[in-house]
């Protein structure tokens, strides 16, 4: 008889290398990974372009055009995919703090086989009750597949999220949740 | 971290002899969770399959096979993307001579099901298309990989940049001969390992743990998932097409307005390079289905997790449907066409993504991009956490 499971996963947070998972050469795909945790919301943007279009990102990305990401331009075009999304937190607007930017090498998104991530994090209350967060990504450098979706990663409280809306394109995602301890 | 070749020597002798099978260095062991059931019939089959795999591989081969079980980077080496983008390690199928392939088959033919291993086969049967037709892959190129006889020493013939490091790419390289074997720790009965089996759209990363085996996380799929390949019609995923169609055409309307999320298509969500991130289940919970509907969901799950042996596989299931009730069905994109819409299972232990690429207005795709995870046991950390 098979053993029951009875432990959670441990989380394996460093993304693998090339783990980008879809490959349109003509769309810039954008995953936004949503995570409420305690005292915070973080993201995790999701920037893959295709072959076709890596132009329209990389013109933005490397800013002196000489075919390298240095960190700073990384976190220059981090800021400036940051500066159009939307987030808002029980109604409130909420800033996001740019962490990090993983710039993949320039050929590697150049061949549309590499992803841009970039990490942030914005401040959130943990009161219990009800909640609502909801977020917009316009950053839209080309014909774009977007997708938004909520993670959990709840530490001493308790989170239950009591409904979820998707905007028909993808970019937009409301989150009704409820914390308590 | 790659095991020296002296010591994949010494390991291999570890493994081979009778008295003292079992003893591999702390290095390449975990730690148990709990106690777990000591190896079943089924493991001791996959045990058995995967010692005799290995004893007729080369010592270079066996060197380029081995990893510790913690190796972090090795474990989350697998992806959807052809080799070039993704340099896989390990030893290859095209490296592999005739008795080598029968030992493997035995082997995968252990951890999976003859549906699992028929699938298998068609993946390699699809990038073998890919490689005869380059013009037909996304990326619109690309060479053929060969086998080559490894090498005592020297890079194994995916060749490029090593992964871990974000370097450049190497060439594209498509075709059966790419498919990679690996094994982090070595096959036993008593301590923790993990078998990987994997290239272009394909990833099997099989765990066992005693009686316990898991393919979490794997990834399916396919490019092309239909074709005619040596004069025969080819259709990888069509039981699970049909199953997930039967569904979704059973839900009545104010059931199918709540797992219907969007009528476009999206991309995989917890694909490579996403594990342990808990996702939020949405869309129709089964408490809301009928009994008809929720043995139709069911199908679905078994058309996935069938590619695993039926032991194991049973194991699994048990778990889903203990928790139906907590499992939600999800879909986006167009309800009409079979296999043209993303759709998503969640439960306490599973999620299951259906991803069909570039069809997000509509039509069926031959291009498909699926994960199956356990949120609570990815790479058997239920049974063996890593270090």
């Amino acid at each position: 008889m098979k053993l029951a499971a009875t432990v959670l996963a441990a989380a394996l947070a460093a993304a693998a290398p090339n783990d980008a998972h879809a490959h349109p050469l003509d769309e810039v795909v954008q995953g936004s990974y949503l995570t409420l945790a305690p005292g915070q919301v973080t993201l995790q943007l999701d920037i893959s372009s295709g072959a076709q279009v890596a132009d329209s990102v990389l013109r933005r990305l490397d800013a002196d055009n000489d075919g390298q990401i240095s960190s700073d331009e990384a976190k220059a075009f981090g800021r400036f995919v940051l500066d159009q999304t939307d987030l808002t937190l029980d109604d409130r607007p909420a800033a996001w703090r740019l962490e990090r930017v993983e710039a993949p090498p320039y050929q590697n998104i150049r061949d549309g086989a590499d992803t841009i991530k970039i990490h942030a994090v914005a401040r959130r209350s943990d009161r219990t009750g009800f909640h609502t967060l909801t977020f917009e990504n316009r950053y839209n450098p080309a014909k774009t597949q977007a997708a938004a979706n909520v993670f959990l990663r709840p530490g001493r409280w308790r989170y239950h999220v009591g409904g979820q809306t998707h905007g028909a394109d993808g970019r937009r995602l409301a989150v009704y949740y409820e914390t308590a301890r | 971290m790659r095991i020296t070749k002296t010591l994949a020597a010494a390991l291999t002798a570890v493994a081979f002899c009778g008295a003292c099978s079992g003893g591999a260095p702390s290095q390449a062991q975990a730690q148990p969770v709990a106690p777990f059931a000591p190896a079943d019939a089924q493991t001791t089959k996959i045990v058995g399959a995967a010692q005799a795999y290995l004893a007729s591989l080369s010592v270079a081969q066996r060197t380029a096979s081995l990893f510790a079980y913690n190796d972090a980077d090795q474990r989350k080496l697998w992806s959807n993307f052809p080799n070039g983008i993704v340099q896989r390690k390990g030893v290859t199928w095209g490296e592999l001579n005739e008795t080598q392939r029968a030992r493997l088959m035995d082997l995968l033919g252990a951890v999976l099901s003859p549906e699992g291993v028929k699938m298998m086969r068609e993946q390699m049967d699809a990038d073998e298309y890919l490689a005869n037709n380059p013009s037909q892959n996304v990326f619109g190129g690309g060479a053929r990989g060969g086998g080559q006889p490894r090498q005592a020493s020297g890079p194994p013939p995916g060749g490029g940049a090593p992964p871990g490091g974000g370097g450049a790419r190497g060439p594209l390289r498509f075709g059966a001969d790419l498919y990679y074997t690996a094994f982090l720790g070595l096959p036993s009965a008593t301590a923790p390992w993990m078998l990987q089996f994997g290239g272009h759209h394909l990833a099997v990363n099989a765990t066992v743990v005693g009686a316990n085996v898991t393919i979490t996380p794997s990834l399916t799929g396919g490019q092309p998932v239909k074709f005619d390949w040596q004069g025969k019609p080819i259709y990888i995923v069509e039981h699970e097409v049909r199953e997930a169609q039967a569904l979704i055409n059973s839900l009545n309307p104010d059931q199918r307005g709540k797992a219907v999320i969007s009528p476009a298509a999206i991309d995989l969500i917890l694909g490579p390079g996403h594990d342990g991130q808990t996702l939020q289940p949405e869309g129709l919970q089964a408490n809301a289905m009928a009994a008809d509907q929720k043995a139709k969901l069911l199908s679905l799950i078994e058309a996935r997790i069938g590619i695993m042996n039926a032991d194991d596989a049973g194991a699994a299931i048990a778990k889903i449907r203990a928790n139906i009730d907590q499992t939600w069905f999800a879909w986006f994109g167009p309800t009409t066409e079979a296999g043209g819409a993303y759709f998503r299972v969640t439960g306490p232990t599973i999620v299951m993504e259906f991803s069909p690429q570039d069809v997000r207005t509509g039509g069926v795709s031959n291009h498909l991009h699926n994960m199956y995870r356990d949120p609570t046991n990815d790479y058997g950390v239920a049974w063996a956490a890593l270090p």
